[in-house]
């Protein structure tokens, strides 16, 4: 079952439709385009809320960056909100003890862009939080260096629950300082997939390869600030 | 030294997320270096059926003893004095045995800390320790803990490591802590539980150098220093990289085929940019 946040522009409706549809119908270029939209109408959205804070550190995974996060820096800038920008290439890794219940659910950072400067604020996007795994690991990566007053979580689909997840991993008054908007909540899983999510895994739909070819994939983002730092 | 009337099932015990748990884990993390090092023996013993038996480290000769109390009240003098009587006792054996040892109350809250420090009865006073080991809800937060950064610094396999990567040392050392078999004594061996971590890369626990990566490994590194801000470091046993804001750990052992395929990549295409070097990681 779906629940979606209300009021949704009914373009915001059709874009999460879209994502959910198969790679049949909807292909890779409408399919990026969709998430670019997604993260531009999650900045018209909140324009007046992420304006209020300050700077931003704009923390996305490489999947992610060409296309939700694209779309969110686009509406940042537009809003002109001073945004520095971090990359994060991760890889999965679950262990599963074979004496014990305990497991080793990790998301190892195997290459990072991180654009230095003060921030007010971390906005951490993410195509669908599930696990969470990802998102708490590249928000522990930075969040006690950069010590930001407040942390924003956007995701435009969620699994159930996801908040909490995310939050668990970090103390109460780390806690304190994370708000969280999606647009749909999800409340099944089938595999790594949840259903309806995003149609899939991300990298895929998105046309950047499989779980294992997505971390060779360095996106147009991170190469334009790379050329304008210098 | 043991007294067989106290074990309580030993590692069968062992459930992997206990106060127990994460402090062994955290004295693992400790010993570690030593171990990896210079070779010393350390092993671990949950429930040894020592009088203060809740865990027996052996470093090399030396014996060290631990009371773990997560426990918001515990006194010298509670339950007719129990801790006071039982590590009096264990000082008399070691004593008497001329063991090299030391004994350790640990705890979990600060105030306890202080009552046990302030209170200590006179005859243990300077042979017996009391130490403060905060009690963390699973093995990640142990990253975060002060006391034990600079040793995850030490054993990890980037020059640069983060809270993401004390994270993923401390589950790993944590897993290898449940998973790993005590020997026929009832003892696990150290040295055990760092095979276990470094047989999977994603821990990222540091490494010996090999003593060869690459047939050609002297122009591979010719190449990368043509490569402007480029740096590269192989020094703890895995293949570090920095350019500008950019930073990466080759996420493969040096002297695997991954790494070797990424090896034989730089050599046929001569990145002379970032950018080309980044396409061929």
């Amino acid at each position: 079952m779906r629940n979606f946040v209300s009021p949704l522009s009914a373009e915001v409706l059709d874009d999460l439709d879209r994502l959910t549809r198969p790679a049949g119908e909807v292909g890779t270029v409408a399919y990026r385009e969709a998430m670019a939209r997604l993260g531009q109408g999650f900045v018209k959205a909140y324009a007046d809320r992420l304006r209020s804070i300050g700077r931003l550190l704009l923390v996305c995974t490489n999947e992610d960056a060409d296309f939700l996060a694209r779309g969110v820096l686009d509406g940042l800038n537009l809003a002109a909100i001073k945004t520095h920008v971090a990359c994060f290439w991760n890889d999965r890794e679950v262990f599963a003890g074979n004496r014990s219940a305990v497991t080793a659910d990790m998301a190892p950072i195997v290459r990072r862009y991180v654009e230095p400067g003060e921030v007010d604020a971390m906005l951490v996007v993410k195509s669908i939080i599930s696990s969470a795994c990802v998102v708490r690991t590249n928000i522990s990566e930075l969040i006690y260096d950069y010590q930001p007053s407040r942390v924003i979580v956007f995701a435009p689909v969620v699994l159930k629950g996801a908040e909490g997840r995310v939050a668990e991993e970090f103390d109460e008054h780390i806690q304190q300082r994370f708000e969280f908007f999606w647009f749909a909540e999800d409340d099944e899983k089938d595999g790594d997939n949840v259903r309806p999510g995003i149609g899939g895994q991300v990298y895929e739909r998105l046309g950047i390869g499989t779980r294992q070819e997505k971390n060779d994939y360095v996106p147009a983002l991170v190469k334009e600030r790379r050329l304008l730092a210098q | 030294m043991a007294n067989t009337d106290r074990q309580r099932g030993g590692q069968n015990n062992k459930k992997g997320n206990r106060y127990e748990d994460h402090f062994s884990v955290c004295r693992c993390l400790e010993l570690a270096p030593g171990v990896m090092s210079d070779g010393s023996f350390v092993s671990f013993r949950e429930q040894s059926g020592c009088i203060v038996d809740d865990l027996h480290i052996r470093e090399n000769e030396r014996h060290h003893y631990y009371q773990l109390k997560n426990d918001a009240g515990i006194t010298w003098g509670e339950k007719g004095g129990k801790l006071r009587d039982e590590f009096a006792e264990q000082l008399e054996i070691c004593t008497a045995a001329g063991q090299d040892h030391t004994l350790t109350v640990v705890v979990s809250h600060a105030d306890r800390k202080s009552s046990l420090d302030t209170n200590m009865p006179s005859a243990l006073a300077k042979r017996v320790t009391v130490r403060l080991f905060a009690a963390v809800r699973r093995p990640s937060e142990l990253a975060t803990l002060p006391e034990i950064r600079e040793v995850l610094s030490e054993l990890s396999a980037s020059r640069t490591p983060s809270v993401e990567l004390f994270s993923g040392l401390a589950q790993g050392f944590h897993l290898a802590w449940v998973e790993t078999l005590p020997g026929p004594t009832g003892e696990i061996d150290l040295a055990d539980i760092i095979s276990f971590v470094r047989d999977q890369p994603a821990f990222r626990l540091r490494r010996c150098v090999p003593g060869t990566i690459h047939a050609e490994w002297g122009s591979f590194t010719a190449i990368l220093e043509g490569i402007p801000g480029l740096k590269c470091y192989t020094d703890r046993g895995y293949f570090e990289w920095e350019c500008g804001r950019e930073r990466g750990l080759f996420p493969h052992v040096l002297d695997g085929q991954d790494f070797g395929r990424f090896v034989d990549r730089v050599l046929q295409k001569v990145p002379e940019t970032i950018d080309d070097f980044v396409g061929l990681l």
